[in-house]
């Protein structure tokens, strides 16, 4: 037998404490789950809800480990609760285990519920189980008086079940949900696709009707992609399909129900649709509703769950289509048959990239990146993650081993263009990315399309060639486009960058030449004795002493001020971030100034 | 209000500790070994086992640094028709000096080891039925493990084929339906040597811890941790000015008096305590000491040996004790009950809980907190 761990001890013997709690039977261990079980019985005096009765048994389960790991509370099989509310795993019976599998108070990503006082998790020794009873006892109260959920909380969807290994991506917000008021779009086929390189992940490209088309602007590598189409149907209903009060309908003839109570016949729209479609080999069922981004706000955006419709063995003795497809369709909408739900996610940029987003020009606009080498790969990464959709990039090196000590490619790169790997790499990130490759020089890409720089509307020049800077500050003049040129000084000690607007800059070559001759002058003075050799025009040679944290560094302490400055678009300014160092050449600071 | 919690702590502080139990099963292992490799003895053992309050779970730690005890039963094939009770032990005399030099003695009806942590009591048998035989060598009877080892669902039982492997490794803790329903050995009674009374005499432990098993499944696990509480209690409380009775024949006051049914220690304690001057008040007041018969051996009078004045003082002082128990039973704060049950049990028994900071009750606003990014995160760290 397990002896009980002393600080464990101490803890339950607060419990005694809270009002609400009686014990029942104190610790023993279950070797099924190996952890530490407490039954007691929570005692509220009111409730309006009569899934939550005055008195309610629970199960708490603590880790050998306490006041480490975890401690969860489950409601007991016979006098617990049975129904899922919100704030709960889902809450059904298990077969070997005295309690229900709806473990409450589940804290989510953003939140953590419960009071104010609760709202710091308590991890001391004789602290932690009695704020996880505590807030057990808020919980019930809470869901006994309806006050789980308050208007003005983040919208949760609730716990997923039946969940496939799989996952179905979809692309919404508020304009597709503009597109999706119209009355015709209620119901039809959609198309979905394999995402190549991308794990038992799958595209909604399209939804249509007769009279309804809506395809998701994703980005390259969903566009690009090699698969087929599939074929699935699609319902919207008014509103999430839920069982009262929070629990995800787990097989037809409970979602069938729900929707009826919304007013839409689900089950007739789908034999509907497949006998309209003879010849459509339906493998999914998408249920689009509305959900609002906090409760009690309008709905806002669309969200989809993906039920699979399994192959099915046909006997051979069916033979017309019609009848064919009645059986496949008896067979998947069976009653109480269970749904295999696929797990899904909501793909779109402003779901995705909410953690932190670049200035809006840089965002929005469309980047031409010259030069992918150290500097352009380091900050073509930074601007996609941070937001940046549209881009094309223009290199005509071929990628060396010698080269990966600073840059983001990899091996598998090698003896690639650098151009054509580093779009591959940039649009594997986020599903509607765009980025385009040019194999070529500048100037020969220029010479081959003229019309280049049109749709453009940020020019980044991350070459440190002269010839280079010349030639675009000369097609940037009288446009009204942003020029942005990076480089970094010898050694990496400082990186220079010049930001113009073409609107108002008429001399864009000399200003920036003026600003950065004197600087390059005092690099050079500081390090006297330091001979470089340069391989070729614009490339660093792998001898440049330069490292990646230095580039790094510098890059990221410019980022702010390129934003600042792109969104003043005054005629131009320079920004130089230089490295400080103390006498025993440790980085000890970084410094930006601008002129 | 349920204090489980406080009792339960209380018994693991009074309980052997695991170096004691682990000592006293090695000590009876190497005494079996011994026996079983001497030329001269191993011809006339059947079996070892342990008998007592360790193999019942009543034993409680010896108070002090003093040694706690258990007892060991060698069974032998020795005709008591033909040998003497003295001729008997007589026989282990030897062994005795080749192994325990210095650290043993022969007492009226046992022999007395001491070792390091534990003493060993070890009480020769005569020749048992053959029937009783194959009983005695069976996993049953040689289980090392006391009855508060096995949980409900894998009871101990004297059944031919029963085994305890499987609750050592812990590794199954459902017995099989057959053992659970087979009908059990019928436990003898065995014959050991009264030097003083030059006689042999009857007992029976095996029935003993039967009796106890039973005791215990119909007061839910309690009946042994009653024993257990009490016994402590006469520690702290009767000792040193009451003696009698302690051991086995307290336990045995209390396996009458404690009612079926009970539903934690608190109640057993209570019950017990005023059943016992409920019952004997007539006794009491004729200053006539009550007499309990011994579970397998009925014609025994477990008492024999209390004397009226053992009795009375130790009637009146229960009469205390139960009101005492009473009132913690009945106290309305937790607080008071744990206090008037350290009066009881001493400071083995856990203090009442205090209100930490944290479990101060302000009225809740209930509902969800959103994370501030401003204020940092949980545990203050992000990767």
């Amino acid at each position: 037998m397990n002896t009980l761990p002393e600080q464990l001890r101490e803890a339950r013997h607060q419990l005694l404490l809270l009002q609400e709690y009686t014990l029942l039977k104190d610790l023993i261990w279950h070797p099924a789950v190996e952890s530490w079980v407490l039954r007691f019985s929570i005692t509220i005096d009111q409730s309006a809800r009569p899934e939550v009765p005055l008195t309610t048994q629970w199960y708490a389960v603590i880790s050998p480990t306490y006041p480490l790991g975890t401690v969860e509370i489950y409601p007991d099989s016979h006098n617990g609760i049975t129904a899922t509310f919100q704030h709960q795993s889902l809450n059904k019976p298990q077969k070997t285990l005295p309690w229900y599998s709806g473990n409450i108070c589940v804290n989510t990503s953003r939140n953590s519920w419960g009071r104010k006082e609760l709202s710091t998790q308590d991890h001391s020794a004789e602290g932690k189980l009695l704020w996880h009873v505590q807030r057990a006892i808020d919980w019930v109260k809470a869901a006994a008086t309806n006050q789980l959920i308050i208007p003005g909380e983040p919208f949760e969807l609730p716990y997923p079940i039946n969940v496939r290994d799989w996952q179905v991506i979809f692309n919404e917000d508020a304009n597709s949900f503009t597109a999706w008021q119209h009355a015709s779009s209620l119901s039809g086929i959609f198309q979905y696709r394999k995402v190549a390189a991308l794990a038992k992940t799958y595209a909604v490209t399209q939804f249509y009707n007769r009279s309804f088309k809506m395809s998701y602007l994703w980005g390259q590598h969903i566009t690009d992609s090699k698969e087929s189409e599939k074929d699935g149907i699609y319902i919207v209903l008014p509103a999430i399909p839920v069982i009262d009060p929070w629990e995800t309908p787990a097989n037809w003839t409970q979602l069938f129900e729900l929707a009826t109570r919304q007013g839409v016949h689900l089950k007739n729209l789908l034999y509907q649709i497949i006998k309209n479609h003879p010849k459509r080999h339906f493998q999914m069922v998408a249920i689009g509703f509305p959900i609002p981004s906090t409760l009690g706000s309008t709905p806002g955006i669309m969200h989809w769950y993906f039920a699979e419709l399994p192959t099915i063995a046909v006997p051979k003795s069916l033979i017309t289509t019609d009848i064919i497809n009645k059986f496949k369709a008896d067979n998947w909408f069976a009653t109480q048959k269970p749904i295999q739900w696929a797990h899904s996610e909501n793909w779109n940029k402003n779901q995705v990239c909410s953690r932190g987003k670049i200035c809006s020009p840089l965002r929005n606009g469309k980047i031409l990146l010259i030069g992918c080498g150290a500097i352009g790969s380091l900050l073509a990464e930074l601007l996609i993650r941070l937001g940046t959709i549209k881009m094309v990039v223009i290199d005509e090196q071929i990628s060396r081993v010698g080269n990966l000590s600073r840059h983001t490619l990899s091996m598998k790169d090698v003896r690639q263009y650098k151009a054509e790997a580093l779009s591959q790499r940039l649009n594997g990130i986020f599903p509607f990315v765009e980025v385009k490759a040019i194999n070529l020089s500048f100037q020969k890409a220029i010479a081959r399309d003229p019309q280049l720089l049109n749709d453009i509307d940020v020019v980044i020049d991350a070459t440190a060639n002269d010839d280079v800077l010349v030639a675009c500050a000369g097609l940037l003049t009288d446009q009204d486009k942003m020029l942005i040129s990076l480089s970094a000084g010898l050694k990496a000690e400082r990186l220079y960058c010049y930001v113009a607007n073409g609107s108002i800059n008429k001399n864009i070559s000399t200003a920036f030449f003026n600003k950065i001759n004197p600087k390059i002058a005092e690099d050079k003075q500081r390090n006297s004795g330091l001979t470089i050799q340069r391989e070729g025009i614009g490339c660093w040679a792998p001898i440049f002493p330069a490292r990646l944290d230095d580039l790094q560094l510098l890059l990221n302490a410019a980022i702010t001020s390129i934003e600042h400055a792109i969104n003043q678009r005054d005629a131009d300014t320079f920004i130089m971030v230089a490295k400080q160092m103390d006498q025993h050449q440790r980085v000890i600071g970084v410094t930006v100034s601008y002129d | 209000m349920n204090i489980d919690s406080l009792f339960n702590d209380f018994l693991a502080g009074i309980r052997l500790t695991k170096d004691q139990r682990d000592d006293l099963i090695t000590g009876h292992t190497t005494l079996r070994k011994r026996l079983l490799a001497d030329k001269d003895l191993a011809p006339i053992i059947v079996a070892t086992f342990l008998q007592g309050s360790y193999r019942r779970a009543t034993a409680v730690r010896p108070k002090n640094g003093k040694r706690a005890d258990v007892d060991v039963i060698v069974v032998t094939n020795l005709d008591r028709s033909k040998v003497t009770p003295s001729e008997a032990l007589e026989k282990f005399k030897q062994f005795m000096d080749d192994h325990y030099e210095g650290k043993y003695e022969f007492q009226d009806r046992s022999i007395g080891i001491e070792l390091s942590y534990v003493d060993l009591d070890v009480v020769i048998t005569s020749a048992p039925s053959e029937v009783a035989e194959e009983m005695l060598s069976s996993r049953s009877i040689q289980s090392q493990l006391s009855l508060e080892d096995f949980p409900s669902t894998y009871p101990w039982k004297m059944v031919k084929g029963w085994d305890d492997t499987s609750i050592v490794n812990k590794s199954n803790y459902v017995l099989n339906e057959y053992y659970r329903k087979a009908s059990e050995w019928k436990s003898e009674a065995l014959w050991i040597p009264d030097r003083n009374l030059s006689k042999w005499e009857q007992t029976d432990p095996l029935e003993q811890i039967r009796w106890t098993r039973e005791k215990n499944a119909n007061t839910d696990g309690h009946y042994v941790n009653v024993v257990k509480a009490v016994k402590w209690m006469r520690l702290e409380k009767l000792l040193p000015d009451i003696k009698y009775p302690k051991g086995y024949p307290l336990e045995h006051m209390i396996g009458d008096m404690c009612p079926d049914g009970v539903e934690s220690v608190g109640e057993g304690v209570m019950k017990s305590l005023e059943n016992f001057n409920n019952t004997y008040a007539a006794y009491r007041t004729a200053k006539v000491v009550p007499s309990f018969a011994d579970r397998g051996v009925p014609s025994h009078n477990v008492w024999h040996r209390i004397s009226v004045e053992d009795f009375c003082a130790f009637y009146d002082k229960v009469a205390d004790f139960g009101k005492t128990a009473r009132k913690a039973y009945e106290a309305p704060t937790i607080e008071e009950q744990a206090t008037l049950w350290q009066d009881l049990f001493g400071s083995k028994f856990p203090d009442p809980p205090k209100k930490t900071q944290k479990a101060s009750a302000a009225p809740a606003v209930l509902g969800f907190t959103q994370r501030n990014e401003q204020t940092s995160l949980d545990e203050g760290r992000f990767a």
